[in-house]
């Protein structure tokens, strides 16, 4: 009943016609970003936080979480009508939203997906709001030694879900731990690796890091694509799926909105995850699973539900625990941050405004964005039509005027192009930033549970397996790191023997 | 360009030495009272083990041939840096509209299209960050 008069409220701050606005302008800018090829959601939050920093933290929250919903939408168009994902996790989309594209059907697709999205939207925030408030009251009994392990757990199921190489997600994790270091020592006041600026005192700004390593060096990254878009040009007509599309959409909506609530949770595992595990739990309960990637909308629907669903399933851990699943919603802790607000359990007791204001507009968002993406498709069309030589000059210049807009720093603009030409690098490594990123905020709140905790103990390390939470976050984090070795030695064997 | 796997896990495990080292000079304290040097040993040696782990494995990996467009990106952060490196002298409109020109020529745009789009660049600066979410960005000491 409380939680139900606290979702009120929330409905309260979120119809206010300030953040009905926000809400507005986050999901239209945020479905831009995923229909056009080139800029990701966590980019697209990093360009776009500085532009709200004249409003309040809820509104502010409000609009990002509305870009990042929208970016989600949005990346479905592009898989559908040009065959290129506009981020990520609408890689999927694209086997068999594209071919159904070519047989004719764009509009059926498109309104699944949308539909799919919405449905898949408003079944995670129930969840959401069961599971955050346990959650954080479960957290409340969490003292230094518990949140070290919860941090080093979450950054080791990060490394673990990165694709490619565990090492190198490591590594970059370890790198993120690294530069969190630089600045004032909270405990002692000591400058550290500042090298005389001032600039540095307060650490490495986390936006010059994020908009370099997300907002430029996807630029750097695209600039060499000059992949040829296909635009779709038929006419798009009967976007409202048949009855027929629906009794083949039902249940891959509901199971893909179930695994990508369970999977966002996890760190790492968040809306890309989801969309490749739903799509392949649906092509094998299929009756024809031959269909799939020749059009078959089970395939579209199933995904899309996925995806959605895992983007707000990560907002759990970030807002009642304060720690972030994926780059995302690291960018939008980092906002919090930014804007004074302590993420974490207490969340919800001293700022209930923000919570239930950014919960309630998310669903308002996910009906937005339905009423949105059907009507505006054609717009949608256009935009992607706009040559990429046009559009990534607006970007960058978007990010040097954001970046030194919030300190009028030229520290800064230096620090998010020498980060954007290290993301380009290490993405031509075949190394994923997003560690780094989530690293470089939970570093500083890790290494004071830490010594918090060695100090509590008296410096004694059994004290992190004293503690029952503690040693079990611990144990998984262990279990992950030598779950690669053990799967590796098997299958040498594996091999001699064969 | 030619590229081996160790070239990376060698860069790392440098940069893990400067902070180790770094770290030491800060002073490292005990398990009681950990110092300020505590933390950064902790996890550049945690990136020091790891670069290790990685350099081992991929010590005979067989180079590869890694594509770019290498001076269109360094065209970009030069521009990039330019920006960064000029607005306070030349002000927030001329940076703006050089910059975007550059941009748009990289991109292989003809010279009246990069003039159009850097006029209409610093406008866009102009209305949107300036005069209506009233960021203050400098006008420039030079003029």
């Amino acid at each position: 009943m409380e939680t139900l008069d606290l979702l009120a409220q929330g409905f309260q701050v979120a119809l206010t016609p300030t953040n009905l606005l926000f809400a507005l302008v986050g999901v239209t800018v945020g479905t831009l970003v995923g229909v056009l090829p080139g800029l990701g959601p966590s980019g697209a939050l990093a360009i776009l936080l500085p532009t709200t920093y004249q409003a309040s933290p809820v509104s502010s929250i409000i609009m990002l979480a509305g870009i990042y919903h929208g970016a989600m939408y949005g990346g479905s168009t592009t898989s559908v009508l040009v065959n290129i994902p506009g981020e990520a996790s609408s890689v999927v989309t694209c086997l068999d939203g594209y071919q159904m594209a070519r047989r004719g059907r764009a509009g059926p697709a498109l309104g699944m997906a949308a539909f799919a999205s919405f449905i898949a939207g408003t079944l995670s925030l129930v969840g959401l709001i069961l599971l955050a408030p346990p959650l954080a009251a479960f957290a409340l009994r969490f003292g230094p030694t518990e949140y070290f392990a919860l941090m080093v757990a979450g950054l080791v199921i990060l490394s673990y879900m990165t694709h490619g190489s565990m090492v190198k997600g490591l590594m970059m994790a370890a790198a993120g731990l690294v530069l969190g270091t630089v600045g004032l020592d909270t405990i002692t006041g000591r400058p550290r690796f500042t090298f005389g600026l001032t600039e540095l005192s307060d650490g490495i700004g986390f936006l010059p890091m994020a908009m370099g390593l997300f907002g430029i060096a996807e630029v750097l990254v695209g600039l060499e694509g000059g992949e040829k878009r296909d635009v779709y040009t038929g006419r798009l007509h009967g976007l409202l799926p048949t009855r027929r599309d629906w009794s083949e959409s039902g249940l891959p909506i509901a199971r893909g909105s179930v695994i990508g609530f369970l999977l966002g949770i996890l760190p790492g595992g968040g809306a890309v995850l989801s969309s490749f595990v739903s799509y392949a739990v649906e092509r094998r309960l299929a009756r024809r699973p031959e269909e799939f990637g020749k059009g078959a909308i089970a395939g579209l629907a199933g995904p899309e539900a996925a995806n959605n669903a895992g983007s707000t399933g990560a907002f759990i851990p970030m807002l009642s625990l304060g720690i972030p699943s994926n780059s995302a919603t690291a960018i939008l802790l980092g906002a919090l941050l930014i804007y004074g607000v302590q993420p974490g359990p207490l969340l919800m007791r001293t700022h209930p405004d923000l919570f239930w204001g950014v919960v309630a507009s998310m669903y308002l968002g996910n009906l937005m964005l339905l009423m949105l993406n059907l009507p505006l498709i054609g717009l949608w069309v256009r935009l992607l039509r706009v040559p990429y030589d046009y559009l990534f000059p607006a970007i960058l210049l978007f990010c040097l005027v954001g970046v030194y807009s919030v300190n009028n720093s030229t520290t800064e603009v230096l620090l998010m192009v020498a980060f954007g030409l290290l993301g380009y690098l290490l993405r031509k490594a075949g190394f994923d930033p997003a560690p780094m990123v989530l690293a470089l905020i939970l570093g500083p709140m890790l290494e004071l549970n830490f010594r918090q905790a060695l100090i509590l103990s008296q410096g004694d390390l059994t004290a992190f397996v004293r503690h029952p939470i503690a040693a079990v976050l611990l144990l998984v984090a262990a279990v992950l790191l030598v779950l690669p070795i053990v799967q590796d030695l098997s299958r040498k064997k594996g091999d001699r023997h064969a | 360009m030619t590229y081996r796997d160790w070239y990376g896990a060698l860069a790392f495990l440098l940069a893990s030495a400067a902070v180790v080292a770094g770290a030491i000079r800060l002073g490292v304290g005990t398990l009681r009272d950990p110092g300020s040097g505590f933390a950064p040993l902790a996890f550049a040696a945690v990136l020091g083990l790891l670069s290790v782990i990685r350099l081992v494995g991929t010590i005979r990996a067989a180079p590869y041939r890694v594509e770019g467009r290498w001076l269109r990106v360094a065209a970009v952060c030069i521009l990039l840096l330019a920006w960064g490196l000029a607005v306070q002298t030349v002000g927030y409109l001329v940076a703006t509209f050089l910059v975007a020109i550059g941009f748009v020529l990289v991109g292989g745009r003809s010279v009246y299209a990069a003039l159009a789009f850097g006029v209409g660049a610093a406008l866009a600066v102009e209305f949107v960050f300036v005069r209506w979410l009233a960021t203050p960005l400098p006008r420039g000491t030079l003029f």
